[in-house]
């Protein structure tokens, strides 16, 4: 997973397909990053597919962002998956901005 | 006094209260004078207006604080408040922030009411989670209060509040609507799976939003059981419902759910679930999902095909492409799907085959055959033969499609087309592409363009260059 630092935040593009396996392997990836930045945002820009397993694990990633206090955004998405997040009502749940410009401002 | 002062380590906090007079910031002035941290903060959470003396203050204090290099930000402007400052100009001369950290607990479930703040504030609220919060929304719930109740629900949700499980459950059985869908939906988020079952008798709600919110909770909270038994659903169901599960299915994903859409997808008589269906088998990484994509090329509802077509240009063919090939034959309809199918992926062997096959199309087929290789950077010399097309949308399709891969050529081709092509909306474009890339000599031939095309649009376009 490429990693980099935008503008002082650390941002991660998730890619490929997110699925309980490969979305568990990321979930601890991306949570070494809490302790380093008050703001992560991840990208969606390469995810080709995702599932309700994928969609859990992003869901306890916000739940650890949220003890430590840190502000977990997500962009870059295709229609595809945002209409995942909007039919699970989590767009209501997570930030979610169009490009990486917005989110890591 | 009408303004408090807090005066914290690096930070001069200063709340304006309502009835705020210009001798009141006499004070604020003073405190700066020993301040010497880097930021300052004025809250304007109680003003619903502000006076023109009071914005002078803050003017005044912005220059205070800018001498002394310490940063002012205004927080909570009110809408009757931020007006003041736009029509005033002044909004971009300060730093202007919403800060609901200064709010109180019952300030902030006051606001939960306001559409437009709820979804912040309940974010704040999520980062923030104490048992404050915790008590301050199970008590918002016991008010019979809809909007009330459903933020409420939305707030203990975004902040993963296992410890409200119960109270979240009990609010499945809410008269309101949007108090049931909420409580399903953060059910779905904290992963309740004991809630289930209630949610499968929910599903079938004849409120569709409640159904809808069931599907996706269910799919949340899956385990291997739930593509089979969200079929016995299908039995004598209503079409909302076969999307719902259609829905769910697709984010449960895996080959069992794949299984039941595909057979969902061979019985639908209605064109309008099978276009979902349709979508839905393109969320599956598989190439049997690839096969149904194409045959559906084949379906009798425009609207199937032109679905089927969006799902293949994004996910690929997977080694399809001759598949495709055959459906590009008899039906214009199905031809012009499949060659849109193969959009985004036109390699050098499609771009090959569809030039080949090119003289034999229809005109609505061949438009798409441009369209697609318009995208290709190797199809430079077959665009440029298209310019000299009879049909107007196809020499203006294959003019931006060279824009896009030759840009030299284009420019060239622009300029002939520009003043003499019987089209309009093929002298249109050429005259945007010249404006984009103003070759040499740009204005001459722009004014010579001017003087001679009658078309209004066209000179419009020019005049906005050149001056009329």
């Amino acid at each position: 997973m490429k990693k980099e630092i935008i503008n002082g935040r650390q941002t991660a593009y998730l890619e490929g397909e997110i699925n309980g396996s490969t979305g568990l392997a990321y979930k601890e990836e991306i949570a070494s990053l809490f302790s380093s930045s008050a703001i992560v945002v991840l990208s969606f820009k390469d995810v080709v597919y995702l599932n309700s397993s994928g969609l859990r694990e992003i869901i306890d990633l916000l739940k650890q962002a949220n003890k430590l206090k840190v502000e977990l955004r997500l962009c870059e998405m295709s229609k595809d998956i945002r209409e995942m997040f909007s039919f699970t009502g989590l767009e209501k749940v997570f930030k979610i901005f169009d490009t990486m410009d917005q989110a890591a401002v | 006094m009408n303004v408090r002062i807090e005066a914290l380590a690096n930070e001069l906090a200063i709340t304006v209260l309502d009835g705020v007079q210009r001798k009141d910031f006499e004070e604020v002035f003073s405190t700066l004078k020993g301040f010497t941290g880097g930021s300052i903060k004025v809250d304007l959470k109680n003003l619903q207006y502000i006076k023109s003396d009071i914005i002078a203050q803050l003017l005044a204090l912005r220059r205070a604080a800018d001498s002394k290099k310490a940063a002012l930000k205004l927080v909570n402007l009110s809408d009757g408040v931020l007006s003041a400052f736009e029509t005033a100009n002044l909004t971009k001369h300060f730093t202007i922030e919403q800060d609901y950290g200064s709010y109180t607990v019952s300030e902030l479930i006051e606001l939960l009411h306001d559409d437009e703040q709820a979804e912040f504030i309940s974010i704040h609220i999520g980062l923030n989670f104490n048992e404050q919060y915790r008590k301050a929304l199970l008590d918002a719930l016991k008010i019979d209060d809809p909007v009330l109740n459903e933020q409420a629900l939305l707030s203990l949700g975004r902040a993963g509040d296992d410890a409200s499980i119960d109270v979240i459950r009990s609010a499945l059985a809410s008269q309101y609507p949007n108090v049931v869908c909420a409580a399903v939906l953060v059910l779905g988020w904290l992963g309740d799976a004991a809630s289930k079952e209630k949610l499968y008798e929910l599903i079938s709600s004849p409120e569709e939003a409640v159904s809808e919110a069931c599907g996706a909770s269910i799919a949340l909270l899956s385990d291997d059981g739930d593509p089979a038994r969200l079929k016995t659903l299908l039995k004598d169901s209503e079409p909302p419902l076969r999307k719902v599960i259609a829905n769910a299915l697709a984010l449960i994903n895996g080959g069992a759910a794949y299984n039941i859409l595909k057979e969902m997808l061979s019985k639908e008589t209605i064109d309008d679930v099978r276009s979902v269906l349709v979508r839905k088998i393109s969320y599956f990484n598989n190439e049997d999902a690839t096969n149904t994509l194409i045959e559906a090329l084949d379906d009798s509802s425009r609207k199937v095909q032109e679905t089927a077509a969006a799902g293949l240009e994004r996910t690929g063919l997977r080694g399809g492409e001759e598949r495709v090939f055959k459906k590009i034959s008899g039906d214009d309809w199905v031809s012009y799907f499949a060659v849109r199918a193969l959009g985004k992926h036109c390699s050098e062997k499609v771009a090959d085959y569809l030039t080949q096959r090119y003289p034999n199309l229809s005109g609505k087929v061949r438009l798409a055959v441009v369209e697609v290789l318009g995208a290709a950077s190797y199809c430079t010399s077959f665009l440029a033969e298209r310019l000299n097309e009879d049909n107007e949308d196809i020499r203006r399709e294959a003019l931006s499609g060279l824009y896009r891969s030759n840009k030299p050529l284009a420019v060239e081709k622009a300029v002939q087309l520009a003043k003499g092509d019987p089209s309009w909306l093929v002298r249109f474009k050429a005259v945007e592409i010249i404006i984009a890339e103003t070759p040499e000599g740009y204005r001459d031939i722009l004014a010579e363009i001017r003087n001679s095309d009658a078309n209004r649009y066209i000179q419009d376009k020019i005049d906005a260059v050149l001056g009329s």
